[in-house]
């Protein structure tokens, strides 16, 4: 007899798809329906999941062992929603959307978290597969969703073949995977490799790499990032916000999952490989940042190198590196969201180029003092957030030893100071002339900017309500 | 050589021709008709490996169906037949020594690796039984998924196509 109990814990996932189902159906069949517009149901159904989410305990293997579920999976979920619900507002103030199909571009960003949910439970390969693909197809589509715009489509296009290169390249990985070890299983994965003692041997590096290459894709981290800038540019703010940091912690969240039965194994190699992906993914990111002119593309690749430095946590490979990277997680959200939010607020006919943002504090100096809140956050500067967010992922480096990542993290800590101070002093210090942005006040976009931004403060000057929250958080619990 | 293994050489010396004209036609058309005999030729493959149902559906559904559409849709493609450029994408000399390195790093690779290998079964019965069985237990979460993907991707694909906003 089947346990039905914990399937319960599916019942956010069946709300999402039947929201998917209203949105691309049930609209269409009844006259009159599409009046209404998409954002409250959609809102009503996040915060039901969200409830949903905190109701459940303990952890189960559901389906076969195709997935999981449990604090962690929980946790990430939650996270989802809440980043959705930011961006449900993001796209009812933002008048860069095509609104015209607005049911359906809702539906598609319902499939879309449906996808990540996915992505945080399984585990099992094939059911990773298909979630990184529930979540990529949306997103392709998304960037697109301004369908009269050409770049949009022509971004849209790359990152359609630069998905499905990568998605190659991680099947052939993980069809070596199996044929290994007769497993699509994670953990049985782990343990048929250390049975037939292939650990570090050739096939094993080039198994995982591949593997790793298409979760890479995933975090936009290199060499699979190559779409990342053209993407972000093309996609309207609040899309490229959220492709900024959902499918990323999706991403990040499949990637600690699969990886956790290999602690036990702990060699040095797995940990080596994705120290030098990370290092990479920094090091690219922000010598590339160096050079833009375009706020939207810089933050592009600001996101690369802030997964590089997440992957920093996940290349310790061990309790700490995880707590590290839960740690990070929240600030990153905040502060990236943040920084995009305000980007939203000083949108000038979509266009996002520095120089229209000369001499920007005396136009409107409370927005343009959150926004630095949320840069230098980016930056690591004490006292905000992001110091110590990366001062527990530099910890957990350092306490396997890994000094060569420890350094280059470093080194782009203070490459990434260039930039970001380089976009202060153009807000701040230049003088503002005819093409500045003009700012209209809206109180409610800058209210939840301020929420945005001076958790950041706090969290920098008073983090242990954080790291308690994120000691709680446990895989397989 | 046995006659599995004759027949394993016939159908990749095969299937290596079609693709090399597939890649290296310079019409399209040509290419997307070679595509058709190069799926057809695959399902030989899975034939060889005891995979009875996954070959029908081989020839069933790409080689009967995507292959098809393929066509059509390089047939409703202005100008394809007497293109004024060739089709042939071809970056030149890195591509071509991007492409031999990652074949030498596989062959290194799998010439040092040792399989795991499965005893042979004694005789190779139809598949379609067991197929079905896992797919509504085993895999009836991927099954289900899936099909909701699918349903995502139909509805994505209007999306594209249909007109939106001048900007």
């Amino acid at each position: 007899m089947i346990n039905t109990l914990p399937y319960l814990a599916l019942i956010p996932s069946h709300l999402l798809v039947g929201l998917a189902v209203l949105f691309f159906f049930i609209g269409k069949a009844i006259p009159g329906l599409k009046r209404f517009s998409p954002a409250p149901f959609f809102f009503l159904v996040l915060l039901a999941a969200f409830i949903l989410e905190g109701l459940q305990e303990g952890s189960h293997s559901i389906f076969f062992e195709m997935m999981e579920v449990d604090s962690f999976s929980r946790m990430f979920n939650q996270i989802f929603f809440l980043v959705s619900a930011l961006i449900l507002f993001m796209i009812q103030h933002s008048g860069e959307m095509d609104r015209g199909n607005d049911w359906e571009n809702f539906g598609l960003l319902s499939t879309l978290l449906l996808g990540m949910m996915f992505m945080t439970g399984a585990t099992h390969l094939l059911m990773a597969v298909i979630a990184i693909e529930l979540v990529s197809l949306p997103s392709y589509l998304l960037v697109a969703v301004n369908r009269k715009d050409f770049a949009s489509k022509e971004a849209s296009l790359k990152y359609v073949l630069f998905g499905s290169f990568a998605t190659g390249i991680m099947l052939y990985g993980m069809s070596l995977l199996f044929g290994l070890t007769g497993s699509l299983v994670f953990s049985e994965i782990w343990k048929g490799l250390l049975k037939v003692e292939l650990i570090n041997s050739p096939i094993y590096i080039l198994a995982l790499f591949m593997t790793l290459g298409g979760i890479s894709f995933k975090i936009a981290a290199v060499p699979f990032h190559f779409w990342c800038p053209d993407a972000y540019q093309a996609a309207p703010t609040p899309i490229t916000a959220f492709l900024s940091v959902a499918p990323k912690l999706a991403g990040f969240a499949l990637l600690l999952r699969l990886l956790f039965e290999h602690y036990g194994i702990q060699q040095a190699g797995l940990g080596g490989m994705i120290s030098l992906i990370a290092m990479l993914t920094m090091t690219v990111g922000n010598l590339a940042a160096l050079r833009q002119k375009n706020m939207k593309r810089l933050m592009a690749y600001s996101s690369i190198s802030h997964a590089g430095f997440l992957l920093m946590g996940v290349a310790s490979m061990d309790e700490v590196g995880r707590q590290a990277v839960y740690f990070y997680i929240p600030i990153y959200i905040l502060m990236n969201l943040g920084a995009f939010l305000a980007l939203i607020y000083m949108a000038k006919d979509e266009h996002f180029d520095l120089s229209d943002y000369k001499g920007m504090i005396k136009r409107a100096p409370v927005l343009v003092t959150f926004f630095a809140i949320c840069l230098l956050s980016l930056v690591g500067v004490p006292p905000f957030a992001g110091f110590i967010g990366k001062f527990y992922l530099f910890k957990a480096a350092m306490g396997q030893n890994l000094w060569l990542l420890v350094f280059v993290g470093g080194a782009n800590s203070v490459i990434s100071l260039v930039y970001y101070v380089n976009i202060l002093k153009i807000m701040i210090l230049d003088d503002p002339d005819q093409n500045t942005v003009l700012v209209e006040h809206k109180p409610i976009p800058l209210t939840l900017l301020g929420m945005l931004s001076v958790p950041l403060v706090f969290f920098g000057i008073y983090w242990n309500p954080l790291l308690h929250w994120a000691e709680g958080i446990l895989l397989f619990r | 050589m046995n006659l599995p293994e004759l027949f394993f050489y016939l159908f990749a010396g095969v299937t290596v021709g079609f693709a090399v004209v597939v890649a290296f036609s310079t019409n399209l058309l040509h290419s997307a008709f070679t595509l058709f005999f190069l799926l057809f030729f695959m399902a030989g493959f899975y034939a060889l490996l005891g995979g009875d149902f996954l070959a029908m559906v081989q020839l069933m559904v790409y080689a009967g169906g995507i292959n098809v559409l393929l066509i059509f849709g390089t047939m409703l493609t202005a100008d394809v037949a007497q293109p004024e450029r060739s089709n042939l994408s071809f970056q030149g000399v890195l591509t071509f020594f991007s492409g031999v390195a990652f074949t030498a790093v596989l062959l290194a690779v799998f010439e040092h690796t040792t399989w795991p290998l499965l005893e042979q079964p004694a005789e190779v019965g139809p598949t379609t039984i067991d197929i079905g069985k896992l797919l509504l237990k085993e895999y009836v979460l991927p099954f289900e998924v899936i099909s909701f993907l699918l349903v995502a991707a139909m509805v994505g694909a209007i999306m594209v196509v249909k007109g939106g906003k001048e900007q």
